[in-house]
């Protein structure tokens, strides 16, 4: 299977007044299509920043990432915009679902960014809605879901536009054992159906199960993991 | 509409107090502007339509002295040079004595004349026959406007009472003027038989002037006729009339419309306010629309696409607004150009498209310009979600130094503005927008510095709470300095214009109390407060220095001149025994210029330097009754009585070179131990009840001219009160962003013990401390705003020098304003958040 992110010798500090903290030091990773990697990590660990690079939204200090044979951190700011709508699907922990558009409607934003007809929308978005069991609430706002719809709904958003690449961000973090449980179900499913790769960050090891690679993110680097943590 | 613009415009119609009050703000801007444009223009249309009906067909005048132009030239064209065309003209003012008084425009003709010039005897309700012949039989016989009759009453054969130069006429209506086409035509006219105009104004065998229609068909063109008239006449086409006229006032109409600018970009950062917090609260959402791909140009376009939407309806709002306002302002507008100019009567406002295009283009271009910035600022936005508030305060506090030197900056771009501009008004009115936000600049550093300051005194007076309220301005500088800067600039405003107004009230106080220093001062009620033109009765003169309580008497005659293509006024006067202590000299020695002006010369106003750029030594070239005579001036004395210019020279000059012995008026010192009041009431019983003459005490003549002063100060004022509103509804909606948008901060202090009434304490004492630190920012920028008013805008629309003057009650007045709007504008927040359930606001992320 060919690599689709490649990421070599990446490094990435921030600074704080005078202070500087190094988050990622030379950190080399390869993964294929269709791959499910989670990352594992301690709060502060790198690993949003680490989702933050292979997106595009940050530039490391030092590295390549290439992702599809694209060096990402050689693209302008807009070319990068351009690449992670295109090929980037998001999951955050507090669901960011734009709370003045509809189910819907927020499903439709990044479909519309990717294609001029928005024929196939309707379709599309209600097989997607249907597999994460939130058709009937294709008109609803999401102030007015439960945090675990809330994050099904995320997740139809993050595969409408049909991205290569899925990243969720502590996708568990803000919902109850049986909702994580469920979410965490239901993106193995799609992914995998859709043969979609996954990177997923979390501090919760109780999501290991889907996962065919677990790396784990300590001291700014990547280190194996500790099954007794 | 992409989601990520319709989710932008729902983001504004959930906040709908914020959007409402930003579209109000605009709103008003514009309707300020519009306001004055179409009072402005209501009241040139109405001076327009009324020359018309004045000129008819005319094409060329013929004009002589201000006096008059002696009938004889007109009988030496008709009846020697056989000019076919040519009509003889007298015209003056007058005011009926009806419920309500009219001023009428009552032009004598000679109704034989009139056939190929104006077209009244058309459009009269009765036969041209009638005409001629009830004008010609029926003594004092007039006719006047359909809208006047219905207006008074007044219909054919009642008469009608009339006055003039203090004296009553009576007139019997024998017609009514219609023009079906154009009804506003006749409004302010009244015709009457040449006879009995010249019995009227007093001028036997003058004439106002005569009107010729030079056609291919005439037996002389304009250079033949230019040639055969005596050299102490003047040839003009009709239409340089109306262009004077106009040109008179247009100094004062760049001036209102530079005032009304003022509530403008008041207005504008009010928008620039309102996007700017809009763009604050949601950096989060803006955060993840980046995230999910939307680039910064999408980003940046949508939040200008939201002003532009607020822009125009407020634009739209603003124009109906600005429409009724505008018929406010008209009688206000019309008052001031009667008091100051000309007498017009307006009685309709008039709109016209060039107007609504324009002020759609202003509002509109003023709502996108303000958002320009905030827009920018949004697209810097980084596409993701955690955007560390304290990170944001942090590096605003850091850039408060290199904000500092962006003020400076754009203080520098202002002055270089100011020295670029020359004398274009509009032009200098730019550089006020890079002042005040240069000023803006300032607010960080000062808010750390004021805050720091008032932080023992504030937790002293209201314990933790009052600490935590001066602290809390600090920390949350990003937000509450945008707020604190938008009422600096209102509260500035109302300064700036405040101050204005009084240094100038101070100025011409000053001014007449050096003038005025007769004891009593004669003269004859005229129509324009300003030009002092009617006659006193003949002899007066001489029978007053009969009288044993006078020292000394001045005469003085003034009249309305051209020079060029503008109008001046001629003032003929005495002299004192010292007149040096009643003029103050700009340029000249005032040491010899009194000798200067027994010789020939003349003095000028400063404003007449200012627009002509004459001075010492140059000359003013006039026409008298002795031919084109030039004058060389012998000083410029500063003169607050008429931006249109003045010209003085010694009486006996203006008699030398005008066959004019009238006068306009008459000053009088007494001698000692006689008492003012007594010798008005001698003289008033010596004149009799024949004409109505105004003889005041100095205090008398001082107390009328500073009220007429004040009332062509009403338009500026309810200007300044609509910059003051717009400015309120700016703090209103940027305090209610900001206290609003605290839900979570003010949960948390509740959750950790603090009572309503403590959050009520806490959030009022915190509005009124940043009302406090804008009322004192407010007062250099205010201060600041008033020197340029006066210095820049005031000197280059009237050139006038003004005494700038600080008023102390004005800065007072702004640190209340200040502190009161800034706690009206947090009451319903600071309710709303002393109720908000801790736990509600706590569960939200």
């Amino acid at each position: 299977m060919p690599n689709i992110i490649e990421l070599i010798n990446i490094h990435k500090s921030y600074k704080e007044g005078l202070s500087v903290y190094d988050v990622l030091k030379g950190i080399n990773i390869n993964l294929t299509q269709g791959e499910i990697v989670i990352l594992l990590g301690k709060s502060g660990s790198g690993k949003s920043t680490l989702l933050n690079l292979i997106s595009g939204i940050d530039l490391p200090d030092k590295g390549d990432i290439i992702v599809d044979n694209l060096n990402i951190t050689k693209l302008s700011e807009q070319n990068r915009t351009l690449f992670r709508r295109k090929k980037i699907g998001f999951i955050f922990q507090f669901f960011n679902l734009i709370p003045t558009l509809t189910v819907e409607e927020n499903l439709l934003l990044p479909y519309e960014l990717n294609y001029k007809n928005t024929n196939g929308f309707n379709k599309k978005a209600k097989e997607l809605l249907d597999e994460v069991g939130m058709l009937s609430r294709l008109k609803s706002y999401p102030d007015i879901l439960s945090g675990g719809e809330q994050q099904r709904i995320a997740i139809a958003r993050a595969l409408i536009h049909n991205p290569d690449i899925i990243l969720a961000d502590e996708p568990t973090g803000n919902l109850d054992y049986e909702n994580g449980k469920a979410v965490i179900n239901l993106l193995d499913n799609l992914v995998r159906k859709n043969n979609r790769t996954l990177i997923m960050a979390t501090h919760s090891q109780e999501v290991i199960g889907i996962a065919d690679r677990i790396l784990q993110i300590k001291d700014g680097s990547i280190q194996p993991l500790n099954t007794n943590q | 509409m992409k989601q990520h613009e319709k989710s932008s415009l729902r983001y504004l119609l959930k906040h709908p107090v914020q959007l409402i009050l930003s579209i109000i703000g605009v709103a008003i801007g514009v309707a300020v502007v519009i306001s004055i444009d179409i009072s402005s223009n209501s009241a040139m249309k109405a001076f327009e339509l009324s020359m018309d009906g004045i000129t008819g067909k005319t094409t060329h005048i013929i004009y002589g002295s201000p006096a008059g132009i002696p009938d004889s030239i007109f009988f030496f064209l008709k009846l020697n040079k056989k000019l076919n065309k040519i009509a003889p003209i007298v015209e003056k003012n007058i005011i009926t004595q009806t419920n309500p008084p009219f001023t009428l425009n009552l032009l004598g003709v000679d109704i034989f004349a009139e056939k190929d010039f104006r077209d009244f005897i058309e459009n009269a309700d009765i036969s041209a026959g009638e005409i001629y012949g009830k004008l010609l039989s029926v003594s004092n016989s007039v006719l006047v406007s359909h809208s006047f009759s219905e207006q008074t009453g007044k219909s054919i054969d009642d008469t009608l009472k009339v006055k003039h130069g203090g004296k009553y006429y009576i007139l019997n209506v024998v017609g009514i003027l219609k023009d079906r086409n154009n009804p506003k035509k006749y409004e302010s006219l009244a015709i009457t038989d040449i006879s009995t105009a010249k019995q009227i104004f007093l001028m036997d065998s003058l004439l106002s002037r005569i009107d010729l229609i030079i056609d291919e068909k005439s037996k002389y063109d304009e250079n033949q006729i230019a040639k055969i008239l005596p050299e102490n006449v003047q040839l003009t086409r009709s239409e340089t009339r109306t262009k004077i006229s106009t040109q008179m006032i247009s100094a004062f109409n760049l001036n209102l419309t530079a005032m009304s600018l003022l509530a403008l970009i008041v207005g504008m950062f009010l928008i620039y306010n309102t996007m700017t917090f809009s763009v604050v609260q949601r950096r989060r959402h803006i955060g993840l629309l980046r995230s999910l791909g939307i680039t910064r140009r999408e980003i940046f376009t949508t939040v200008l696409l939201e002003s532009l939407a607020i822009g125009l309806i407020g634009t739209i709002i603003g124009i109906f607004l600005g429409i009724l306002l505008g018929n406010y302002l008209l009688g206000l507008v019309t008052q001031s150009i009667n008091d100051l100019y000309f007498v017009i009567t307006v009685r309709e406002i008039y709109i016209s498209q060039e107007t609504i295009l324009k002020t759609v283009i202003i509002g509109i271009l003023a709502t996108v310009i303000s958002a320009l910035k905030p827009a920018y600022e949004s697209t810097k936005t980084p596409p993701r979600l955690v955007v560390l508030r304290s990170f944001a305060e942090s590096k605003y506090k850091r850039r408060r130094f290199a904000m500092i030197l962006y003020g400076l900056g754009s203080i520098s771009l202002s002055i270089l503005i100011f020295a670029v501009s020359g004398k274009n008004v509009l032009f200098s009115f730019i550089g006020v927008l890079p002042l005040m936000i240069g000023f803006t600049f300032f607010t960080p550093a000062f808010v750390i510095f004021f805050s720091n300051i008032i932080k023992p005194f504030s937790k002293k007076a209201f314990g933790a709470i009052g600490a935590m309220a001066a602290k809390g301005l600090a920390n949350s500088l990003s937000r509450i300095g945008i707020a604190i800067s938008a009422l600096a600039i209102s509260l500035a405003a109302a300064i700036g214009v405040g101050t204005m107004v009084n240094s100038f009230r101070i100025t011409v106080v000053n001014w007449l109390e050096t003038r005025l220093q007769k004891d009593i001062y004669i003269s004859v009620p005229t129509l324009i407060s300003r030009f002092n033109d009617a006659t006193i009765p003949e002899g007066l003169d001489t029978l007053l220095t009969k009288l044993p309580e006078i020292k000394n008497i001045t005469l003085y005659r003034e009249l309305r001149i051209t020079e060029g293509n503008n109008m001046i006024h001629l003032i003929g006067s005495s002299f004192p025994e010292d007149p040096s202590t009643m003029y103050v000299f700009k340029e000249g020695n005032p040491n010899d210029i009194w000798q200067k002006l027994k010789q020939g010369e003349v003095m000028v106003t400063e404003p007449y330097s200012y627009r002509t750029n004459k001075g010492v030594g140059d000359s003013v070239e006039i026409l008298t009754d002795r031919g084109l005579k030039k004058f060389r001036i012998a000083g410029v004395h500063y003169d607050y009585g008429s931006d249109i210019g003045l010209i003085f020279m010694e009486i006996e000059t203006y008699r030398k070179f005008w066959d004019d012995r009238k006068l306009s008026g008459i000053g009088l010192f007494l001698k000692k131990d006689y008492d003012v009041q007594e010798t008005i009431n001698k003289i008033r019983n010596l004149m009799g009840t024949d004409q109505e003459i105004i003889i005041r005490s100095n205090k008398d003549l001082l107390n009328s001219s500073i009220e007429v002063f004040d009332r062509t100060f009403i338009v500026t004022n309810v200007l300044q009160i609509l910059a003051i509103v717009v400015a309120f509804i700016g703090v209103l909606s940027a305090l209610m962003s900001l206290q609003l948008e605290r839900t979570k901060e003010i949960a948390i202090y509740r959750a950790n013990g603090m009572t309503p009434g403590d959050i009520w304490k806490y959030l009022n004492l915190q509005t009124g401390i940043m009302g406090f630190i804008a009322g004192i920012l407010s007062i250099p920028l205010g201060n600041i705003l008033a020197l340029v008013l006066i210095y820049v805008i005031n000197k280059r629309s009237f050139g006038w020098t003004l005494q700038f003057s600080i008023i102390p009650e004005l800065l007072i007045e702004a640190v209340i304003v200040g502190v009161i709007s800034a706690i009206l504008a947090t009451i319903y927040p600071a309710y709303k958040m002393s109720r908000i359930s801790p736990s509600l606001a706590l569960r939200e992320e």
